[in-house]
């Protein structure tokens, strides 16, 4: 094609224009929707911890008497956790090492962190459940005018320790009970020590900060990529800018300043 | 001509520029202000009231229903959800395990339906997160309804009372697996028991339950029941071992596979004889009881209960006393 030096510059211009539109429509097309996902049900997930972790030191403090609020909490952080991981793959064609390491991360917290929930709650339910019956059994002993100074002096120590904040197992005497309640307060004591302990670790667990700083650096990551690629096109746009200037100026240059015909 | 297309492009050029701006300002980054906290703290009740009305769309209901109940779902047309959830049996087919497809047995008590939105998980192992997930089970198990998704697809398909409904309820899907999974779903929320004696106490009214009750509501506190059945649905909310103090599996014999529970679903031997453990709601009616149904009546359930969990046997008196607190659970339907 034969281009004469005032359309040269038209073709240019609309090619690069073109180009220019592509670049934009890929880029609104492609990047934000994922990033943005991922952001925002790691806001989610934050919250949730949070929540839950609320809920489970009520829980701890005997405040919250029922699992209904946890466990709708931890069914929403279980359907966030089924979001992130329909987003796998589509995380994983980003080919960004940082989110998908990041992403896996906080997969892992999560699961670590619904498998805490359900333990402490079964174990939280026989300590409850222990605590109410050996309360019953001591109230029961305490009544019976039958008991021996030693039994009795055991039953008070049994008590102290169903209603201590700290028991352990070392205050509990393993000398053989004549007396069949007093038998059954001594290992429904002993389950009150075992999942009061227990409850103590899966609490700290659960209100640990890994989920925290798991999600905390995924939104880093992504943050990060979101810059990233921002700049990255933002670098292209310019290149393809620079590009039709010239090709523009070129031509008008040689309009306003003709160089004269060589005689 | 020259100076005419260059100020067209500047023009051009202005208008990308301001487009790409203004496409920056439409759609910022996203928000980072924290989401408003939906929960409140008002959780202080061990058990608590089933509300009076579901939430579901009633046409989508009653499509739901039509579902629950036709035979179409199975192979050979011989067996419909009902068959093993009869709402006039507390939603229960009051068989030790149900009995599927050419009369062939289960291998595990069926739990009612009633209510059993209120659960947070489905089946005695919880291995279905939802009602739309548990219904996959039945459909495509060989000893239940030994059926699949396009088998029922296309018998639903050549009904036209169906497909004029899946119609007007779902214009843009139609009859599809998962249409057909909410609609049923929907029919199964929708079958809330409000208002039993105990619900109309907790709202406020003292004499809905008498003095007995009342004793045995007490008992079952103070045994430490409450610990596991708590909640709006009295349990459903969190999984227990079965046999705390003794093994209730040893002591039966003939252990089966399902006796594993949630093993079966996490591999984890802390799992194994652990189940969901199941709402009391209308616990009168929906027996026999226990994951194996080899528990008959509701004195027999506690007394084990009472054995297996707390290593203690109950006296007769205790046994009745929370068997007519248990009885004060069952409610109404609400269609």
């Amino acid at each position: 094609m034969n281009l004469n030096n005032t359309s040269r510059p038209v073709v240019f211009s609309f090619l690069a224009i073109g180009l220019l539109a592509l670049i934009t429509y890929s880029n609104t097309i492609n990047t934000p929707d994922l990033e943005n996902k991922l952001q925002l049900l790691s806001k989610q997930a934050s919250q949730l911890n949070l929540q839950i972790n609320q809920s489970i030191l009520l829980h701890s403090l005997e405040i919250n008497n029922n699992y209904d609020q946890l466990t709708e909490l931890t069914l929403k952080i279980e359907s966030i956790q089924h979001d992130f991981s329909l987003l796998e793959d589509r995380t994983k064609a980003l080919k960004n090492g940082n989110i998908i390491t990041a992403l896996n991360k906080v997969t892992l917290r999560l699961n670590e962190k619904i498998d805490s929930i359900e333990t402490f709650k079964s174990n939280n339910a026989i300590y409850t459940s222990s605590k109410l019956f050996a309360n019953k059994l001591i109230h029961e002993l305490k009544s019976n005018r039958s008991l021996s100074p030693s039994e009795k002096q055991q039953l008070s120590h049994l008590q102290s320790i169903v209603s201590s904040k700290t028991p352990s197992f070392t205050e509990i005497a393993s000398q053989h009970q004549q007396n069949k309640h007093l038998e059954l307060l001594t290992q429904h004591a002993k389950l009150v020590i075992l999942y009061k302990n227990k409850n103590r670790a899966l609490i700290k667990n659960i209100s640990s900060n890994q989920l925290f700083f798991a999600i905390d650096y995924l939104d880093s990551v992504i943050y990060q990529y979101l810059i990233w690629s921002d700049k990255k096109t933002q670098a292209i746009q310019n290149i393809v800018l620079m590009t039709l200037f010239l090709a523009l100026l070129i031509p008008l240059y040689s309009v306003i300043y003709p160089s004269k015909p060589k005689s | 001509m020259l100076l005419r297309t260059t100020v067209i492009f500047l023009c051009l050029f202005s208008g990308y520029f301001i487009f790409l701006q203004s496409n920056a300002l439409l759609n910022p980054p996203p928000s980072h202000s924290a989401k408003q906290n939906i929960y409140t703290l008002n959780n202080n009740h061990r058990i608590t009231a089933i509300p009076d009305t579901h939430s579901q769309n009633e046409e989508v209901v009653a499509l739901g229903k039509l579902l629950f109940f036709d035979t179409r779902l199975s192979k050979n047309n011989s067996v419909s959800c009902a068959s093993c959830h009869n709402l006039h049996n507390g939603g229960v087919d009051g068989l030790e395990v149900s009995s599927g497809i050419f009369n062939q047995t289960g291998t595990i008590n069926s739990p009612t339906v009633l209510n059993s939105s209120l659960n947070f998980k489905q089946f005695w192992d919880g291995r279905a997160n939802t009602l739309e997930d548990q219904i996959d089970g039945p459909i495509n198990s060989p000893i239940e309804m030994n059926s699949s998704w396009p088998q029922v697809i296309t018998k639903l398909n050549s009904h036209p009372r169906y497909l004029e409904k899946f119609a007007a309820l779902y214009p843009l899907s139609g009859i599809t697996k998962n249409t057909i999974k909410n609609a049923i779903a929907s029919y199964e929320r929708s079958l809330l028991t409000p208002n039993s004696r105990f619900d109309l106490f907790l709202k406020g009214q003292k004499d809905a339950i008498n003095a007995t009750e009342k004793q045995g509501y007490q008992l079952f506190i103070n045994y430490g029941c409450i610990a596991c059945h708590q909640g709006v649905n009295a349990g459903g909310n969190m999984f227990s071992k079965i046999g705390i103090m003794h093994d209730y599996i040893a002591d039966r014999g003939n252990p089966t596979k399902a006796d594993l529970g949630r093993y079966q679903v996490t591999q984890k031997e802390t799992d194994k004889n652990v189940f969901k453990v199941p709402g009391l709601r209308n616990i009168e009616i929906t027996g026999p009881y226990f994951h194996d149904g080899k528990v008959k009546t509701l004195e027999s359930a506690v007394e084990k209960m009472a054995y297996y969990q707390l290593g203690i046997e109950l006296p007769d008196n205790e046994v009745k006393l929370i068997v007519s607190f248990l009885k004060t659970l069952t409610g109404k339907l609400t269609q």
